[in-house]
């Protein structure tokens, strides 16, 4: 599988994960304590974009795309998964999605692990920066517990069995 | 309130391994429901019916977290009380316009390419969604889909966008600057995706 093309599918489910992205940016900036240093500001900022671009655009793949695939099917909207199987199949169906998945079992860690890696990198930094980390942890096990539960629903409706070990890589993170 | 003692039920047992998680859970829902009244207590003003409906109903899958999110960072950065119902509001009305939008792209926009304009490129249709006059022009020229009402909803969208306009720029101007350039970044994205949906539906796409 070509990275660039995954690259490019992911950067067009991106759209939830740029809207949690920014909301945490402008949330941070509208509340931040005056005191605050402006670096460490800045770097508490980053590091809340990065955790939430994470946890909104795993949201994005394991939630909205994966369920609704057989309803964008239809419609020939651009569902992620089906996008991906666009790559090795003629022809765009609920089928060609599975047949492709099932050849291609590693696909869902490929596509979902960037995910993880961004919310575990925003999660180290705050801890770094001593940002308050209770309510992070809530997000985590929100996303993960989410996560867990639709993958299952998809790989119960489409008979497909999917790479699971950035779920096991995303339980560990916040305990 | 029954489905507010569910949700709380719900989000609990979701939490149930999160250390103090019934605690934050509690904190959380009475900010979430007083900031939710604040923002239809708003949208209720709006004078036309099927546009107050159409803002009333943008709450799908992601208000929810979206709020959690402003909530939490808003708590860490030591907010409470009236002003934290207030930013989480704001927030809400910032969704609010973008899920609406979102809906009106999917549902009216690109109907009217299939049947009228074949868009050739991502970039024009860009230059289209960040042109609010023209998507009035569409709206009006395409009439009503699927008991749609185009310009209700577009206007729905637009009037959620004033309302956060109102109370950010003059209280948080840089932060409501970020929000802009952000949602310029997502309409170059959705370009894309509508571009890409036009072209799977036309089973013309490129790969």
């Amino acid at each position: 599988m070509s990275g660039d093309y995954v690259k490019n599918v992911v950067k067009l489910g991106d759209k939830l994960g740029l809207i949690g992205r920014e909301n945490a940016a402008v949330v941070f900036q509208a509340t931040k304590p005056e005191t605050m240093p402006e670096e460490k500001a800045k770097e508490i900022e980053e590091g809340l974009r990065l955790f939430y671009h994470g946890c909104t655009l795993l949201k994005q793949f394991t939630e909205d795309d994966s369920l609704k695939l057989r309803e964008d099917v239809e419609k020939r909207v651009d569902n992620l998964w089906l996008l991906l199987a666009l790559e090795d199949q003629e022809e765009i169906s609920e089928t060609s999605v599975k047949l492709y998945l099932n050849s291609n079992p590693r696909i869902t860690r490929e596509v979902l692990s960037p995910c993880v890696d961004e919310i575990r990198k925003g999660y180290e930094k705050l801890k770094s920066l001593g940002y308050d980390l209770k309510d992070l942890r809530l997000a985590i096990n929100l996303v993960k517990t989410q996560a867990e539960r639709d993958m299952k629903k998809f790989e119960t409706e489409y008979k497909v069995s999917l790479d699971k070990e950035w779920l096991s890589n995303l339980k560990n993170l916040a305990t | 309130m029954v489905s507010k003692t569910f949700a709380k039920l719900y989000a609990k047992f979701l939490l149930r391994d999160v250390p103090g998680g019934k605690e934050i859970v509690e904190r959380f829902f009475d900010v979430y429901w007083e900031a939710k009244k604040l923002r239809e207590d708003l949208i209720k003003l709006t004078e036309n019916e099927i546009e107050r409906k159409y803002a009333l109903a943008a709450k799908s899958r992601v208000m929810f977290p979206l709020a959690l999110q402003t909530a939490s960072i808003a708590m860490a950065n030591g907010v409470s009380g009236k002003s934290l119902v207030e930013i989480v509001a704001n927030q809400m009305f910032a969704y609010g316009e973008a899920t609406i939008i979102d809906d009106f792209h999917d549902e009216v926009l690109l109907p009217y390419y299939f049947m009228k304009i074949e868009p050739r490129n991502s970039k024009e249709v860009y230059e289209t969604i960040t042109n609010p006059n023209k998507l009035k022009q569409i709206a009006k020229e395409i009439g009503k889909v699927k008991d749609l009402h185009p310009l209700e909803l577009l206007n729905a969208s637009l009037s959620q966008a004033e309302i956060y306009k109102r109370k950010m720029s003059k209280s948080f101007p840089y932060a409501y600057q970020t929000y802009l350039n952000a949602r310029d970044e997502l309409y170059k994205i959705q370009a894309n995706s509508l571009f890409i949906s036009y072209l799977l539906a036309k089973n013309d796409l490129e790969r």
